[in-house]
């Protein structure tokens, strides 16, 4: 005769359960790789690439002009997202921005690369304050672009295509994401740095564009 | 239009106060669903082992930072998060009139210290964890996660020592 067994469909249950949750949890984390958005975002984008659309913008001379193929020589944007009334991280990255185009322009020839400040305040961000801004780190017109996308539609877009989160910091500023973003001139987002490892972000730059 | 869209605009709000009321919908639900329902789920729940395991993941998972975001991202993943914390509130429910005292000890002391680990991975991050959230807002979550840590453990036992108290032979 056989014994009854009354824990069975119990443990079953519970397999059930822990298999679901296991499977749930190692697709949200990318196998428990990453337990933040923001570091799988960039698992991700290191693992396959992802494409951008076309991207229209207004920059700092008020020309409207399309990334990322907008200009023929470039091979290789270095892409940040700022807002121009930023008072902290966008500094910081005004200012990485500002060094790394010393270091492309010291070298004397052109390295086929070429930075895109994005801001996504399309309220506050006009060409002026654009120019004012690009004036403040010495943006060079003809390497680094200070533009803003010429729609609300087309900057939901990017920032969703890209994975970029803008919030409120409830001081009238935003917080956001912030790192250095590498695109093809085909529009391929293909890979994303740290602000504090901007110069590894121009060495990556170079050698895709070379 | 999500209802509840005012309390998951902070991160505190949202683990703190829409997690447990979920939870707690859960449950009430179960205490006034048909009786039947619990009698069917009984095999397959011996010893509230099944619902303290379904809660305890529930839990866990919905304490990874990126699974806020993405609740929060996609309406699909939101509607999955109600549901799963609606079920371990449910769960719960019939689970509670099933399991022994030793049972609940490891699962709620289980909780306890995932939950205040966690909490204290919130205040110390110096980074946003969340792409949604402020830090500020990630601090406040961090600190009310170790007080839920303590009153469930607390809560737990003054509800648990009524019931096991009177048991123990007078005299």
């Amino acid at each position: 005769m056989n014994a009854p067994r009354p824990l069975l469909p119990t443990l079953a249950a519970v397999g059930v359960t822990l298999g679901v949750a296991f499977a749930a949890a190692a697709h949200l984390t990318l196998g428990f790789r990453a337990f933040t958005a923001e570091d799988a975002r960039r698992i991700r984008v290191a693992e396959s690439a992802v494409a951008l659309s076309p991207l229209e913008v207004v920059d700092a001379s008020g020309r409207t002009r399309t990334l990322w193929n907008a200009d023929p020589a470039a091979r290789a944007w270095l892409v940040t997202f700022v807002y121009t009334r930023c008072p902290s991280a966008c500094l910081a990255l005004g200012t990485e921005f500002q060094q790394l185009q010393r270091s492309v322009l010291s070298t004397g020839k052109d390295s086929h690369v070429r930075f895109a400040s994005v801001s996504f305040d399309r309220t506050h961000d006009t060409s002026a304050e654009l120019a004012r801004y690009a004036e403040r780190f010495r943006a060079d017109p003809a390497l680094w672009s200070v533009a803003v996308p010429t729609t609300d539609a087309a900057l939901a877009k990017l920032l969703a295509e890209s994975g970029v989160v803008v919030i409120r910091d409830g001081l009238g500023g935003y917080t956001h994401n912030a790192a250095i973003h590498v695109v093809t001139p085909s529009g391929k987002l293909v890979a994303i740095f740290d602000l504090e490892r901007y110069s590894e972000a121009l060495a990556f730059a170079v050698n895709l564009a070379s | 239009m999500n209802p509840l869209a005012g309390l998951e605009a902070d991160m505190a709000l949202h683990m703190l106060v829409e997690f447990p009321l979920l939870v707690g919908a859960g449950a009430a639900l179960a205490h006034y669903a048909p009786r039947r329902i619990d009698e069917a789920i009984a095999p397959f729940d011996r010893y509230g082992l099944a619902g303290w395991t379904l809660a305890s993941l529930v839990a866990a998972y919905w304490m990874i930072p990126s699974a806020l975001d993405a609740a929060l991202g996609s309406s699909v993943v939101n509607a999955f998060k109600y549901a799963s914390l609606l079920a371990a509130g449910f769960a719960l429910r019939g689970s509670l009139r099933r399991s022994p005292f030793a049972l609940e000890a490891f699962f709620v002391g289980n909780f306890t210290w995932m939950a205040a680990t966690v909490g204290l991975v919130y205040q110390d991050a110096d980074v946003q964890l969340c792409l949604n959230y402020l830090a500020g807002s990630q601090q406040q979550a961090g600190r009310g996660l170790v007080l839920l840590a303590v009153a469930a453990l607390v809560g737990w036992f003054a509800l648990r020592s009524a019931r096991v108290m009177p048991r123990v032979p007078a005299g």
